[in-house]
């Protein structure tokens, strides 16, 4: 009797301490942040701007964690197969989400995302060396049709929105026909240029600012507002598809939806929020806010366009 | 010159002084402790330096750097395994003259030297800066290819147990680098189906393997091992005289000058410079035989050229904005948080923050003389821990440090079975050097050769004749290659024409 | 001198027959590209190649020898701690930090004959204790963790 009356008061305790988590408001205890990238890049530093900013608005720890590998897809693997409880949160560029997954048999797919909010955006700017010898577009595209294949394009890794972008700008020009160098990250296309080994690049804003290249046109709706004397690609008459690098921070799908509403909106506040906007700037990176909804359109909308740039660009998808 | 007064300011500001004295001795302690390595060790400091003003956060982030990479010699030299990679080669040495029971005195050269290391590297920072990034945008593919290859070249032909088993090291470590996904491509290589493998093997997690579980496991296989030695008499670092520093001083700059170059160049880092420091110091020294049995020139030459690796790499990074290696890949994003933006625009923008720079590193690394001895002997209190003791906790820091990297499981694995490879290649004398260079540097070498058959159309030939830079490294590479070859066959023609006379 | 000669030699052949192995799987059409010219294959397989001749020269080199290329070996505890480091590295991910700690540091000091077992077990706990104060609370590294404490 004492037996079954004691095991009846353990499994009430049980139940009721089950029921007061659930009670309990998200979040009370910290949140994880997964980073796919080494730490000091700009997925790095853009993360942990953003993750400081949530947990001043959260009020919990928001810790990071770096979990590189694979161009991204490792980190992002391990926020796919954590539980969408809204304590394990990951932080990309289009790379892992819509890209890698054309490239190759990942353990994630499509439905895998509940995306959360783009913060950040860079649109790509058509760079090449300051001295070289073309200041048209013009003189670029007659240059490059009298000698097919004598000029390189760089990018940072294939499939990736830099080598996307730089892929679809020559294909928009005409078809150009260009040999494609790929490096490690940014930093080395950059060099390459100055090296003079490679000739164009899809370049962004802050790269703009900081080293020797010039810029023919920005691939955008409007023109950029530190660069106002860049045409835009339109204004030129040509139709270049918008591939930019963007930052956004997504949970595993199936988040509860009061989780969603509370991070939806920490989001929208931290995005409007002068010293965030006033920090991006300082990293030299463009704050551009989608809240869930539009990211969440964006995001599809992005994987499928890149599924057909990447075919074009890479070859099919391997198993 | 109020630029100048400026700089000097800011560095000796509280905060500034503050920064680099923890950041020093905290380097020292990470760089120390096997498996934890300088990139874990400035990532841990990052939080902090959000909140620091700009020149007391490069003043931590550059403490470490130079904490760490000496640091590591000390664990190399009293327990024989790295506590950086960047001192794998000062094990070799290090650790036979603690054995002879001269580890105060190893260690006093090797802090002589990382610290002369640094500062040279700092001078010639100084000196020509701007001069040196040029030279190094000049190093498209085809160069960074040769460069490669001669160092890979360099490093194999001194392995003790000859060209062959050293070659064979040299191509496991070059191919293990290409497993993961493919630089032009994007296809995943060599990963039978296992998601995890898709990443490659992480430098980190294999070299704590290859040289630390290594030594765990070649102690447990000795004979006699168990009882309970007390590690060798330590009885505080000696540092050499500075009559004997004098006779050592043209080795001390040639390895500098190594360190220097390589932290420049792309794609390349400290642990290299330092096998290259001792292969080059190996050839030429005077004390040839002694050298992997305890000679002094094994201890001077690799932790020269670390150091020296400190001040090199900063070059591209502050005038061109370009990181040499991790590390200064973080310092370079403290920067740009900060809102400097390294560069050719730093020496216009923000001028103080360059001269600020330089003097904070020669502050760091002249601390080093002093921190180096009170970190040495704390050390030098916990080896009179039994060695069963000792080396479990080794063991779990190294463990840990693995798997820190990327948080990943999966590296516990590849540090396990590469403690196994590294301990059979000790059993049957395959040189274990070769193997992490040829990981280290594998990546950038398959990269640079495929772009260069981008750019040169498929022309491997033309890769020769393609810059004067590119023509002189291969040639220097063929030398390296025939040099034994070429050495007997002259030998062989001396005896033939003396028998003739 | 027959069995010296063959325990030379072993290193060669496991490393031959490695890869060999690693060649083969290299031209399965499983990796397609693998017919480019300069295909994800390309480095590769020019490092297997030389991969396979190298061990071929070692094994010809290493039979030359005249002398056991391997000293003796304590091979019963050279076991024990392989399996003790082994199952730390398989566990650690499974059962989390603080039992494999504790568990392994004891038994290593134990197989390497540090039979005090006061003094090894609080020792252990000491240092178990230690670390994970240490990294958990001074560094904030994250600490392999046990599945289902983790929500």
């Amino acid at each position: 009797m004492k037996m079954l009356r004691f095991i009846t008061v353990f499994i009430c305790a049980c139940t009721l301490f089950a029921g007061s988590q659930a009670l309990a408001a998200w979040p009370d205890k910290n949140i994880t942040l997964i980073i796919p990238y080494a730490a000091g890049g700009t997925a790095d530093a853009t993360g942990r701007l953003t993750a400081r900013f949530l947990e001043q608005k959260l009020g919990v720890k928001v810790v990071v964690k770096n979990v590189g590998g694979a161009t991204g897809t490792i980190g992002a693997a391990e926020v796919a197969r954590s539980r969408p409880n809204g304590y394990t949160l990951g932080w990309y560029p289009p790379g892992p989400a819509v890209g890698i997954p054309h490239m190759r048999k990942l353990p994630y797919g499509k439905d895998a995302w509940q995306p959360l909010g783009m913060m950040f955006e860079e649109v790509s700017f058509f760079s090449m060396a300051k001295d070289a010898p073309w200041n048209s577009v013009d003189d670029v595209i007659a240059e490059l049709k009298a000698k097919p294949g004598e000029y390189v394009m760089g990018s940072s890794g294939p499939g990736g929105a830099v080598h996307l972008s730089i892929y679809s700008i020559m294909k928009g020009l005409g078809d150009l026909q260009v040999r494609h160098v790929p490096e490690r990250a940014n930093a080395e296309i950059l060099k390459a240029i100055a090296g003079g080994t490679t000739h164009f690049m899809a370049a962004q804003g802050s790269e703009l600012q900081r080293f020797d290249i010039k810029a023919l046109f920005v691939v955008d709706d409007k023109r950029s507002p530190s660069f106002p004397d860049i045409p835009t690609a339109k204004e030129l008459g040509y139709d270049i598809p918008r591939i930019t690098n963007w930052y956004g921070l997504f949970a595993p799908a199936g988040l509860p939806a009061d989780v969603l509403k509370t991070l939806s909106g920490a989001l929208n506040d931290i995005a409007h929020d002068p010293d965030f906007i006033k920090a991006g700037t300082q990293m030299a990176c463009t704050v551009n806010f989608r809240n869930a909804e539009e990211f969440t359109a964006f995001y599809l909308e992005q994987y499928d366009l890149y599924k057909v740039l990447i075919e074009e660009a890479v070859g099919s998808p391997k198993e | 010159m109020d630029v100048i007064l400026e700089a000097l300011a800011q560095t000796v500001s509280v905060y500034g002084l503050a920064a680099l004295l923890l950041g020093t001795f905290w380097g020292i302690v990470v760089g120390a402790l096997p498996g934890m390595g300088s990139v874990l060790a400035i990532s841990i400091c990052l939080p902090f330096t959000y909140t620091l003003p700009p020149a007391a956060a490069i003043a931590l982030l550059l403490g470490v750097y130079c904490g760490s990479v000496y640091g590591g010699c000390l664990s190399a030299i009293l327990i024989n395994t790295p506590g950086t990679p960047q001192s794998a080669a000062t094990c070799f040495d290090g650790f036979a003259l603690a054995k002879k029971g001269q580890a105060g005195k190893a260690l006093g050269w090797a802090t002589v030297s990382s610290v002369a290391g640094g500062l040279i590297s700092c001078v010639i920072l100084i000196i020509s800066g701007p001069q040196l990034a040029r030279f190094a945008l000049r190093f498209g593919p085809i160069e960074t290819f040769a460069l490669i290859l001669m160092a890979l070249t360099c490093i194999i032909s001194v392995s003790r147990a000859g060209m062959l088993k050293g070659m064979l090291a040299g191509v496991i470590g070059l191919f293990l680098a290409g497993v993961g996904p493919d630089p032009l491509y994007g296809d995943v290589r060599f990963d039978f189906g296992i998601f995890q493998l898709s990443a490659g093997f992480d430098m980190i997690a294999v070299v704590v393997g290859i040289f630390a579980l290594a030594e765990v496991f070649s102690r447990a296989a000795e004979p006699g091992s168990g009882e309970l030695p007390a590690l060798m008499n330590y009885s505080g670092m000696q540092y050499p005289k500075l009559r004997e520093i004098k006779a050592k001083w043209k080795l001390i700059v040639k390895s500098s000058l190594i360190g220097s170059g390589v932290g420049v160049l792309p794609g390349t880092g400290a642990s290299v410079a330092a096998f290259i420091s001792y292969a080059e110091a190996k050839r030429t020294s005077t004390d040839k035989e002694n050298m992997g049995k305890g000679s002094i020139d094994g201890v001077i030459a690799p932790e020269a050229a670390n150091n020296a690796v400190t001040g090199g790499a900063l070059v591209p990074t502050l005038a061109l904005g370009l990181p040499g290696d991790p590390v200064t890949a973080i310092m370079l994003a403290t920067l740009v948080i900060h809102g400097i933006t390294p560069g050719v625009r730093l020496m216009a923008d923000n001028p103080e923050t360059v001269y600020s720079a330089f003097m904070t590193l020669i502050c760091a690394n002249v601390l080093l003389l002093v921190f180096g001895v009170i970190v040495a002997r704390m050390f030098a209190k916990l080896l009179r821990m039994p060695e069963s003791l000792l080396f479990g906790g080794v063991v779990i820091l190294c463990l840990l440090g693995a798997y820190g990297v990327r948080s990943n499981p999966f590296d516990l694995y590849v540090t396990f079975v590469a403690g196994i490879f590294g301990f059979a290649m000790r059993l049957y004398k395959a040189p274990v050097a070769p193997m992490v260079i040829g990981l280290v540097l594998g990546n950038q070498l398959e990269l640079s050769l495929r772009q260069g058959l981008v750019l040169s159309r498929g022309n491997f030939l033309s890769f020769f004749t393609n810059t004067p830079v590119s023509a002189v490294l291969f040639a220097v590479t063929a030398c390296i290659l025939l040099y034994p070859l070429l050495k007997k066959l002259f030998v062989r023609w001396r005896h033939a024409s003396s028998r003739l006379s | 001198m027959l069995a010296m000669r063959l325990k030379n030699i072993i290193f060669g052949v496991v490393m031959l027959a490695i890869g060999a192995f690693l060649l083969s799987s290299s031209y399965s059409t499983s990796y397609s590209g693998a017919e480019m010219e300069n295909g994800p294959m390309f480095f590769p397989q020019i490092l297997l190649w030389l991969w396979v001749a190298l061990s071929v020269g070692i094994i010809i080199e290493d039979l030359r020898k005249n002398a056991p290329i391997v000293q003796r070996q304590q091979v019963g505890t050279l076991l024990l701690v392989m399996a003790l480091v082994g199952a730390a590295c398989v566990l650690l991910s499974i059962v989390g930090f603080i039992p494999v700690c504790f568990v392994f540091f004891a038994g290593y000091g134990y197989v390497l004959k540090f039979r005090n077992l006061p003094i090894l077990f609080l020792i252990s706990a000491a240092f178990t204790v230690l670390i994970w104060a240490v990294f958990n609370y001074a560094l904030q590294i994250s600490l392999p963790e046990v599945p289902f404490f983790v929500d």
